[in-house]
């Protein structure tokens, strides 16, 4: 497939996942770089370019450097940064660390805050939730291999509406899932 | 010379555009600012919704544009034409049959559905325009939440006419945060917004920003406690061809007698509605 048709293709289903938080959208792949799922770089290139800086949670600078070259995007410190990556194999520890700092906006323009596009690890300790707000018809239940510690700081950092950060969710199936800083989750217990 | 691409704008455009959007649903009713690219039609004639619909089409889309409630006017067929020459897409009268809605000034009388998206275009993206000039300081309004203005310019309205006088873009607050204007739909239209099941594009090309409601989003028409918000009344009023008292009506004139009669405005669901009279037959 084309490129220009690929990145449409990819940002509808981004544009629907946002649109509708806690709806599964399915994403395709055209390239892979080693250390992200394929899918998590069609997300990538799709929103990438220029005019934006990232900064991924990985040790090594690999990464940082490859995704440069993909997508002239400029790399910047996690409290500077408008995209941050957050590969599979990054630990607990290290994406609360880089939670607390990723920028979320200010009152007058809300709209420099950090993305996040985190991989989900193969999981087994799936929890449900019940995610309501905006884009939600009354409440949707959704089940998702993330840390409560790290939805906890989410909540904290997203606290003061319209400050906050987005969230893009990809599984290792490339499945995409979206949390805008709007949706509020509430763990299902069973 | 290359060739003009796919939706006629360059990757980094549509990429800016579609950041932009992803914004602009994540904090519902807050305006984004953009680029805004230089377009073959002149800024003020759609183009804020024309650089939305281009960032957003892909070869599968099926497009509906409309001005005024009419697929037919100038500037719904040239938007539709610029679109279709750079992409090939269908184009439909059909609301049903559309995935991509772009519209000036009303939405369709047929409700939208969650697979559709409705882009509108956008003159005045700002609420509070009217008193106050100054970007720097309404964008200081929205920050502290300060809409006194906007209830200040229904308040006076009502104390002069006794009701509000605001035909289009009367003013709302989405999700309870952000006052928005709803581009210039009718009041009759502002009810379509709360709770839709589509989402809603809004694009301000001249005035550079971009803004969203997304789907299942609270959308209050403004309004006092003894002054409500009311649409357009019609009553005794019915569509000289359809016989529909429960749509928006244009009022005109028949030229030869002087006689005063309703039309249905959204024109393609006229169409549709007469239709459905000579199968019926």
């Amino acid at each position: 497939m084309e490129t220009v048709h690929f990145t449409q293709l990819t940002f509808r289903t981004l544009m629907d996942c946002f649109a509708r938080p806690g709806s599964k959208g399915t994403l395709q792949t055209l390239h892979s770089i080693d250390g992200l799922y394929p899918q998590t770089l069609s997300v990538l290139m799709t929103l990438f370019d220029g005019e934006i800086s990232f900064q991924a949670v990985d040790d090594s600078k690999r990464l940082h450097q490859e995704l440069r070259q993909w997508t002239g995007a400029k790399v910047k410190d996690y409290h500077e940064a408008d995209f941050i990556i957050v590969p599979a194999n990054a630990n607990k520890e290290q994406i609360l660390k880089v939670l607390e700092v990723v920028k979320i906006g200010n009152l007058i323009d809300p709209q420099q805050s950090a993305t996040i596009v985190m991989e989900l690890p193969q999981q087994s300790n799936e929890v449900v939730y019940q995610l309501t707000g905006p884009g939600i018809l009354h409440k949707e239940l959704v089940e998702l291999g993330l840390s409560p510690d790290i939805l906890a700081l989410r909540a904290i950092r997203n606290r003061e509406f319209p400050l906050g950060v987005d969230l893009i969710l990809i599984d290792e199936n490339g499945k995409v899932l979206a949390l805008p800083r709007t949706t509020k989750l509430e763990e299902v217990k069973s | 010379m290359s060739a003009v691409p796919f939706a006629l704008l360059d990757e980094q455009s549509k990429r800016e555009i579609r950041r932009a959007i992803l914004k602009g649903i994540a904090i519902p009713g807050y305006q984004v600012p953009f680029a805004s690219r230089e377009l073959p039609i002149a800024r003020g004639w759609g183009t804020g919704g024309l650089q939305v619909t281009l960032a957003l089409i892909g070869k599968n889309d099926v497009l509906k544009v409309i001005d005024q409630g009419s697929d037919d006017s100038v500037n719904a067929v040239n938007i539709k034409k610029l679109v279709t020459k750079t992409t090939g897409v269908q184009t439909t009268t059909r609301t049903q049959d559309a995935t991509l809605v772009q519209s000036r000034h009303r939405i369709p009388e047929v409700p939208l559905r969650a697979d559709q998206v409705l882009v509108l275009q956008v003159p005045e993206p700002e609420p509070l325009r009217d008193i106050e000039r100054s970007e720097f300081k309404t964008k200081r309004y929205h920050a502290e939440k300060e809409y006194s203005g906007a209830y200040l310019m229904l308040f006076e309205q009502i104390m002069r006419y006794n009701q509000t006088s605001q035909g289009a873009d009367y003013p709302v607050l989405v999700n309870g945060r952000y006052v928005m204007n709803p581009s210039p739909i009718p009041r009759f239209d502002n009810p379509k917004i709360h709770q839709s099941d589509a989402l809603i594009l809004f694009g301000a090309g001249r005035e550079k920003k971009i803004y969203a409601v997304p789907p299942y989003t609270n959308v209050e028409s403004l309004a006092f406690e003894d002054y409500p918000f009311v649409v357009e009344q019609f009553e005794g009023k019915v569509c000289r061809e359809t016989g529909l008292s429960d749509v928006f009506l244009d009022e005109l004139t028949d030229e030869v007698t002087g006689e005063t009669y309703y039309v249905c405005n959204d024109t393609s669901y006229m169409q549709e509605i007469l239709q459905q009279k000579v199968a019926a037959k």
